[in-house]
């Protein structure tokens, strides 16, 4: 699972999530994608269980791009504890997304074998998503 | 290329609010610069600039700025184009004058042209590694794109800058040895070597200066808090 091999501090506050993704909103490296349209965190696990899906359900050929990466820990109390004695201990790590950013891209599919692939995935991330591709990245309204 | 006809306003206040209002009534903030020559905040119409689009215009489209309330016209292009991630919605648009005697460097897209014989009968991987080769031409004769034929590529091979076939009137500028597209081996998912339980009770390490706690000090600490707790509560 992903995870950075090096951090300044072991745990995090939690942040917030305002705006829209204005980096990291449009394709890079392949010709179609899977853009979020809701903030959210997105765990390593999510993150893996979608790759897998995604690459199970092209076989062979295709080439698939992460674009996150889940560079914030988060923390959770034992069970049963009462409230207060500090924070929790880390328990993993998860990518804080904004609406517009593309998690995933992919390239050397067919369209449908793609748009598949990506719903399969976009159903292990658990937020809204839709699925780019370069033409309606071109699209201007 | 054709030149797109383009009515403009100039925009007398500044400001985010003023911009906005001007999106609410259906126009798209631009400013106009370059050619040595003072810098115009206008709007545009977004009906016009979406249809204009529409009918093809790219990236790289010449507009012909014409001036409302004046007979002033002046040749752009697009420098930058802001859009809204989600709803793709223009949100202001840079545009700079060109001369239409006077070479420019733009970037130009590639367009792939044919199946590859190494993905027909191989199974292998059409990887674009570049999707852009920047050109130098008068305005009026930059390409819409850049056609590369593969269907002659096998795996292992590629086409380079270098292999593109030369377009009346446009210099290509980009480095002659730079990849263009390549057919590649498929690659199989290799399955995980570590234990998925193993690699997540895994910490990075903490740099020098936050706190330095290992797995086992770390774990230890967590077992110690409960039991302190626990003798409180007996006390």
């Amino acid at each position: 699972m992903l995870m950075p091999s090096k951090v300044k501090y072991r745990k995090q506050q939690r942040g917030r999530m305002r705006g829209k993704a204005y980096r990291g909103g449009t394709l890079a490296f392949g010709d179609m994608g899977l853009q979020i349209l809701e903030p959210g965190w997105i765990t390593a696990r999510q993150i893996e269980a979608a790759r897998i899906a995604m690459t199970r359900a092209v076989k062979r050929g295709g080439k698939i791009w992460i674009r996150i990466f889940p560079d914030k820990p988060y923390t959770k109390k034992p069970a049963e504890t009462r409230m207060g004695k500090g924070k929790g201990a880390p328990e993993g790590w998860v990518a804080v997304v904004k609406p517009g950013r593309i998690l995933y891209e992919m390239e050397g599919v067919d369209l449908a074998t793609a748009k598949e692939a990506l719903s399969l995935a976009s159903d292990k991330i658990g937020l809204r998503t839709r699925f780019v591709t370069r033409d309606t990245e071109t699209e201007i309204l | 290329m054709k030149t797109i006809e383009l009515n403009v306003e100039r925009r007398s206040e500044r400001g985010k609010n003023e911009a906005r209002r001007a999106r609410a009534a259906g126009r798209i903030p631009a400013i106009v610069y370059g050619a040595g020559k003072a810098t115009v905040p206008i709007s545009v119409d977004r009906r016009s600039l979406s249809d204009a689009f529409r009918g093809g215009a790219g990236e790289n489209a010449i507009f012909l700025l014409k001036l409302a309330g004046s007979e002033q016209s002046r040749h752009a292009m697009i420098k930058e184009l802001q859009k809204d991630p989600l709803s793709r919605k223009a949100l202001h648009i840079d545009f700079v004058r060109v001369m239409m005697d006077a070479k420019i460097r733009v970037k130009v897209s590639i367009e792939v042209v044919g199946i590859a014989r190494g993905v027909k009968t191989d199974g292998g991987i059409l990887d674009m590694v570049t999707r852009e080769v920047e050109v130098e031409s008068l305005p009026g004769n930059i390409p819409a794109h850049l056609p590369v034929d593969v269907s002659d590529l096998g795996i292992g091979d590629a086409v380079r800058i270098k292999d593109l076939k030369a377009l009346e009137g446009v210099e290509i500028v980009d480095d002659p040895e730079k990849v263009i597209v390549h057919v590649a081996q498929p690659t199989l998912e290799a399955e995980p070597v570590v234990a998925p339980e193993a690699a997540e009770t895994t910490e990075p390490e903490v740099l020098k200066k936050g706190k330095v706690v290992t797995d086992e000090e770390g774990a230890a600490g967590d077992d110690k808090k409960p039991e302190k707790k626990a003798e409180k509560k007996e006390k």
